[in-house]
């Protein structure tokens, strides 16, 4: 079927305008971007859209399913929500191609119905480690578009810098960032969180406590141990949590649904806790024996107190993996564990005692390890090992591009192509996709419809992630060495 | 496998064992000449059910490899189980598992590096880490600079390899699904110069190391390296780069000289500019990934050496987050020196401290996670000055084991006592294949009474 930049789209049976806002500009977006080259040619192809709800809630239960249909000379999409629209447009500029002189839609006729297999399908990106700028952060959730992702899991702060400017505590971006124009202000997140909503994309934020924080300490040396031992927070003085009370205000607004990130979910970190400045305090020691508890009933009431926090804010929590691993069933039911250790079976013991989980094992999804091969990201399955009956509580899983070692510079080419191979496995079908070779012809087109796109994905069959192409050749047929 | 009582030589098959008679193996992913790299997918299934049907399933041939050496374990001589139904499902942890055999030393001729190979294969180690030459000998040999052997060799021709020799080991590694990585040590640790003696130091207290002043030790390295390049088609080129005495440099007037001439200010320096040399001029066109040895010192440094080569932490297993840091990825050899006999602090069992203590090594200790990342794997390393084909068994193989279950099984399999047990059976097993593996308790073996 030909096609052209002519194309009319048009809302419901009667065929009228489309509305105004983001139903109309996410059809902007996508004929920008099919429609690059300028054709003379013209055609009467014209596409009807159908939602029932478009301004649905974007959260975890949302209904983000579509049906495509292309006939001989019409396109329809119709969907329940405007997520499942969007990805009906993501698809059809998938399915068109430009010969060199016209655009057209092959295989017609064609009718797609298509749903993800996970509803939570997202990548980590760490804005502490080096800070991102926003038109970078922008530029990344486009990209997550592409590939049909809906979250990106924004680990805001950590030990290195703390780059967000809150307004009841400004010390903390003051002086934790790396530089003053390595700052977001409450305006650039809002911006940005609008930027992801409009394109289906939850912003899920988080804030890693008591471990991972040793940029608190400059701006609020009272929430540390002590000057030179700046971590975990201290958890035995109130000034802790006002501070992280007052910090999460203005991340949340104090109610569901408000502030800057309006995501239901807010994950909590709570990884990789170091308490030997904990019992290096005299003070923190004596308050400790007070309590008649050690360094890990310590831990464990920090995390709870901070759980607290968000959960009357409005929020949901993640945590990682080590929250199970301390709390076991005692960990708040509503509590989603974020499993991410190498090797780890915390998927199986955590869905097998009825709490949710987000999958990112480390040897497998971490797009900072560029050894990982995408064949290996690809053929990685998050419900690995856990009965059938509680599949359904592995809600998804995020590919994680930690920040020590990318930047600004070459954070797209190191989340891409291999972030694409998680995409999949999180969206499809899983007796359709079990094999990488089966995949890898696809894999190679969508790395060049991404660096089509102006998203720097690496080359596709680069033996470690991010690295320069061997040797002459087209964007399809590369030498693998 | 039930060991039967002493009066019969084969234990019979009991009544409730199963049989397997045949095993039918698919491979998803074959082809003619299945590439062996650090990327290859060793996976594999085995399933067995109640009536010995078996099916061995793998991406790879390789992993059909490995199917088989798992099948072997379980069936032993008798080809029956006795705990059917079997369902496994095994791939390893870390890509790099390695043996450093050091032919330099003592030679290790060709039938025994094949039997090395083969204790490599039962316990899933993959990567023969072979370290050629060294000060005592330069064995193998160059049609390009045949002098190297000729006047290298312990003894020529009979204690060196033939260009053919190197081939046929490759071959019958990549028969087993090992690689085998070659290391030529510079610019010290070398005989270089007993056969071509213009590219050493030739005043000066040092008689072997490569004189890093010299333009003409370049050329000379990219020629053999390029000649070397096809014999040995894996990846990775080790060229170690260790223990170089600064001395060499300082007490030759010519060194000194040049150095003085070309602001390098001591011998770290010029070590520094040897390897920006190797870099620059030796390494181009030859498509290969460069290992090195990491010492404390951290020389080699990194940033001297092309982008992507590995650092083989050899002394404190402490130095692998700083030669990550410094951009280089890691294999971790220090705590799995096979030569080291004597384990630390006082014990009168000592195989069973040194299995244990080599087993306990966790490669991650002191690593981020975004660390980890970096890590290939690790190696035992059997250092040659005090041990030869005639003891090589029962020194390296039984330690080379609990190594190698590091390395292939998950971080939380490290029960001692549960290891120990499989470890004596899978002694006992090297044993009756003719492994001379070193005994580590009391037990019984039927090798010990055939």
């Amino acid at each position: 079927m030909p096609i052209g930049p002519d194309v009319k789209a048009c809302w419901g049976p009667d065929c009228i305008n489309l509305p105004v806002g983001d139903i109309q500009d996410a059809w902007d977006r996508t004929t920008s971007l099919i429609f690059e080259h300028s054709v003379s040619s013209s055609s009467s192809t014209s596409l009807t859209v159908t939602i029932d709800d478009p301004s649905a809630s974007l959260n975890l239960s949302a209904d983000e399913s579509y049906i495509l249909t292309v006939s001989s000379s019409a396109i329809s999409i119709s969907s329940p929500t405007q997520l499942g629209y969007y990805h009906a447009l993501q698809t059809l500029s998938q399915l068109i191609i430009f010969d060199g002189t016209s655009y057209s839609i092959p295989n017609t006729p064609l009718t797609i119905s298509d749903s993800p297999r996970f509803s939570h399908r997202g990548i980590l990106v760490d804005s502490a480690r080096h800070y991102e700028p926003i038109p970078t952060l922008r530029r990344v959730i486009d990209s997550l578009t592409y590939a049909k992702l809906n979250v990106l899991h924004w680990h805001l702060v950590d030990t290195q810098s703390f780059p967000f400017v809150s307004p009841t505590y400004p010390d903390l971006g003051r002086m934790g960032s790396f530089s003053e124009q390595e700052r977001y202000t409450e305006g650039d997140v809002t911006d940005l969180v609008e930027y992801a909503r409009k394109r289906g994309v939850r912003v899920m934020v988080e804030i890693d406590t008591p471990g991972h924080a040793g940029s608190w300490c400059s701006g609020y040396p009272e929430v540390c141990p002590s000057a030179s031992c700046t971590q975990p927070l201290d958890p035995s003085t109130n000034a802790t949590f006002d501070l992280i009370s007052g910090l999460f205000k203005d991340l949340t607004g104090g109610e569901r649904g408000k502030g800057i990130f309006k995501d239901d979910v807010m994950h909590l970190g709570g990884d990789e806790v170091d308490t030997s400045c904990w019992s290096e305090s005299e003070e923190i020691a004596e308050w400790m024996e007070g309590r008649g508890i050690d360094v890990e009933g310590a831990y464990g009431y920090f995390i709870g107190r901070v759980q607290e926090i968000a959960h009357t804010m409005g929020r949901e929590v993640v945590g990682w993996e080590e929250i199970w691993n301390h709390f076991k069933t005692d960990l708040d039911p509503t509590t989603i564990v974020h499993v991410w250790l190498p090797g780890s079976e915390v998927g199986k013991e955590a869905t097998q005692a009825g709490y949710r989980v987000i999958w990112s094992r480390s040897d497998v999804w971490y797009l900072d390890w560029l050894k990982t091969t995408w064949e290996k990201m690809y053929e990685a399955e998050p419900t690995e090992g856990i009965a059938e009956g509680d599949q359904h509580l592995v809600l998804g899983g995020e590919g994680c591009m930690w920040g020590e070692t990318v930047d600004t510079s070459d954070i797209l080419q190191t989340i891409w192509p291999r972030g694409a191979a998680i995409a999949e496995r999180l969206w499809s079908d899983k007796e359709k996709t079990k094999e990488a070779k089966d995949a890898e012809g696809r894999y190679k087109e969508f790395r060049c419809l991404l660096t089509g796109r102006g998203i720097e994905a690496a080359p596709s069959m680069n033996r470690i992630g991010r690295d320069a192409p061997k040797g002459p050749g087209g964007c399809l047929e590369q030498r693998r060495e | 496998m039930k060991l039967a009582l002493a009066t019969l030589l084969l234990p019979a098959i009991a009544a409730h064992d199963v049989e397997i008679v045949e095993c039918k193996v698919s491979v998803s992913n074959g082809s003619d000449n299945p590439s062996l790299s650090y990327t290859t997918d060793e996976s594999y299934s085995i399933n067995i059910d109640e009536d010995g049907k078996c099916q061995i399933k793998a991406t790879t041939e390789f992993g059909v490899v490995h199917a088989l050496e798992s099948l072997s374990h379980l069936a032993g001589e008798t080809c029956s189980i006795s705990n059917a139904p079997v369902s496994i499902t095994d791939s390893p942890r870390f890509a790099y598992r390695g043996l450093m055999i050091d032919s330099a030393r003592h030679f290790l001729p060709v039938h025994f590096i094949e039997h090395i190979i083969d204790t490599m294969a039962a316990s899933k180690l993959n990567v023969l880490h072979w370290h050629i030459s060294d000060t005592e000998s330069f064995p193998s040999s160059s049609d390009l600079f045949p002098e190297l052997a000729e006047k290298g060799a312990y003894s020529y021709p009979d204690a060196s390899y033939s260009v053919q020799d190197l081939k046929g080991i490759v071959k019958y590694a990549y028969d087993r699904g090992i690689r085998v990585m070659p290391e030529w040590d510079v610019p010290g640790h070398g005989s270089w110069g007993k056969g071509k003696p213009e590219v050493t130091i030739l005043d000066g207290a040092c008689s072997n190391t490569l004189d890093p002043t010299n333009p003409e030790v370049y050329t000379f390295l990219h020629s053999f390296l390029t000649e070397m390049k096809d014999i040995f088609p894996d990846a990775n080129l080790f060229l170690g780069g260790d223990e170089v005495d600064t001395n060499c440099f300082d007490s030759s007037p010519t060194v000194s000289k040049w150095m003085s001439d070309n602001n390098i200010e001591d011998g770290v320096a010029l070590q520094s500019y040897f390897w920006q040399q190797v870099t620059a001029q030796v390494m181009p066109g030859l498509n290969k990934t460069l290992g090195v040895w990491m010492a404390d010192d951290g020389i080699p440094y990194p940033e001297d050496l092309p982008a992507g080569s590995f650092g083989n932490v050899w002394q404190s297993q402490s130095m692998m987050p700083t030669v990550i840091d410094r951009g280089a990825d890691v294999v971790l050899s220090g705590p799995w020196y096979l030569d080291q006999q004597k384990p630390g602090g006082f014990s009168s069992y000592a195989i069973q401290d040194l299995w244990q203590g080599m087993y306990k090594i966790e490669p991650y200790d002191g690593l981020t996670s975004s660390q980890q990342g970096s890590v290939l794997g690790g190696s035992a390393c059997m250092w040659a000055e005090g041990v030869n084909a005639l003891d090589f068994d029962a020194i390296a193989v039984t330690k080379a084991a609990a190594v190698a279950e590091r390395l292939w099984s998950d971080a939380s399999v490290k029960d001692v006592d549960d290891a120990q047990a499989r470890l004596m059976e899978h002694v006992c097993r090297l044993n009756m294949r003719g492994i001379a593996a070193e005994a580590i308790a009391q037990n019984f073996c039927l090798a010990d009474v055939l």
